[in-house]
């Protein structure tokens, strides 16, 4: 649990270090290389796709990468909400605390910002409209309602697998987008903190919890996984809507099923596999939520 | 009501009163503090249940005390309480 291991203090120093602002990151009049793809290869699977040539292909490959970007604006509305709420609950209590918590927040909101803007960007220079799943705000008042220890591990799930995918598929990768690269390389920066708060808070419940209050954490936390993963096929529908708009072309019934299946199961690997399997993540489940470890290999076996 | 002194108070209680004094001072924090444990029929804070009563006891209150409860019951909360709790 080493990498996870930290304290309210030396996650606000880490975070001033680290920090950035937004028109950094995406500067006024920034272009995005359509010639680039957006996702790294070991994230998208439309090569696969022989139907599609090499740059109907990389097109999706575009659709995918404005829509994984979205989604964590998406997530962000709850966690945003849910650190605030652990905020407020700091109060009156240890300052240190209290600003780390309230720096969580802040920095979640740069980022939805961040994902906001990056998204108009590419609505402009795109040329079409891509389809997202909506009601952020509605989806994360369910999560809100789950257990708060489930809701912290969710976040804790989406904060590893962020932070991986940018180490292990982007960070060296030539050919990802730079500007695009250069946003999740800035929002890792920042997510590492916050992985190390979730854990900081989640022991805080956990120390108190009983054994009804940690299974029902358990089953809870799948439950939103469950949730989650039917977002996220409903997404991948909307991507083969959104590419077919693009390369005004209408694809058969088969087609347009191989590019759903195609784009599920990418976003199912990034969004949940990942995250079951994540070394880090694990570790916390077997020394935390030991019930947990079975069911979270079971789990990701499905959306491997 | 006689309250236990900070130091021999359970962590919960501990931690309750210890926000009360940091917002209102020592004085009116135990005060204040005190009365809301009286009303409730509780020498201290045992659980998450109790730890809301107490917050939404503060609350009622209006002013600080009302911004204290409503941080004690989001803790309280978190830690598991349910609305409309009631202690045995």
């Amino acid at each position: 649990m080493s990498i996870l291991t930290s304290d309210y203090r030396k996650c606000i120093e880490l975070s001033e270090r680290v920090t950035w602002k937004l028109n950094e990151v995406v500067p006024s009049g920034s272009l995005l290389d359509f010639d680039k793809p957006f996702m790294p290869k070991g994230m998208f699977f439309g090569e696969t796709l022989e139907f599609l040539s090499p740059q109907e292909q990389r097109t999706l490959n575009q659709i995918f990468g404005n829509s994984y970007a979205y989604l964590f604006y998406f997530v962000e509305a709850y966690i945003i909400n849910m650190a605030m709420q652990h905020a407020q609950a700091a109060m009156y209590g240890d300052e240190t605390t209290l600003r780390a918590l309230l720096r969580f927040a802040e920095e979640e909101v740069k980022h939805q910002q961040l994902f906001l803007s990056f998204g108009d960007m590419f609505k402009q220079q795109f040329g079409v409209e891509c389809d997202l799943v909506d009601s952020p705000q509605a989806v994360a008042e369910i999560i809100l309602s789950k257990s708060p220890m489930a809701v912290l591990l969710v976040t804790l799930h989406l904060e590893l697998i962020t932070q991986a995918h940018y180490v292990d598929s982007m960070r060296n990768s030539q050919e990802v987008e730079t500007l695009f690269a250069s946003l999740f390389k800035h929002h890792w920066m920042e997510e590492s903190q916050h992985a190390k708060l979730d854990v900081l808070e989640l022991m805080k419940l956990r120390r108190e919890a009983g054994d009804e209050q940690v299974q029902q954490a358990i089953n809870d936390y799948f439950d939103i996984v469950g949730a989650f993963a039917g977002l996220l096929g409903a997404q991948a529908k909307l991507d083969v809507t959104s590419l077919e708009r693009k390369l005004q072309r209408t694809f058969s019934d088969e087609q347009r099923s191989a590019i759903e299946t195609m784009q599920r199961r990418a976003y199912h690997r990034a969004f949940l596999f990942d995250g079951l399997t994540n070394g880090m993540f694990l570790e916390f489940l077997a020394e935390n939520f030991p019930a947990g470890l079975v069911r979270a290999s079971q789990t990701a076996a499905l959306y491997a | 009501m006689t309250l236990p002194v900070l130091a021999a108070m359970n962590s919960m209680t501990e931690g309750a009163f210890s926000k009360l004094i940091k917002a209102l001072g020592r004085e009116k924090a135990l005060r204040i503090g005190g009365e809301a444990l009286t009303a409730l029929g509780l020498r201290e804070l045992r659980t998450p249940n109790e730890l809301l009563l107490f917050a939404n006891h503060l609350i009622k209150l209006g002013g600080i005390a009302e911004s204290v409860g409503r941080a004690l019951k989001v803790s309280a909360l978190l830690r598991g309480a349910a609305e409309a709790s009631r202690t045995t």
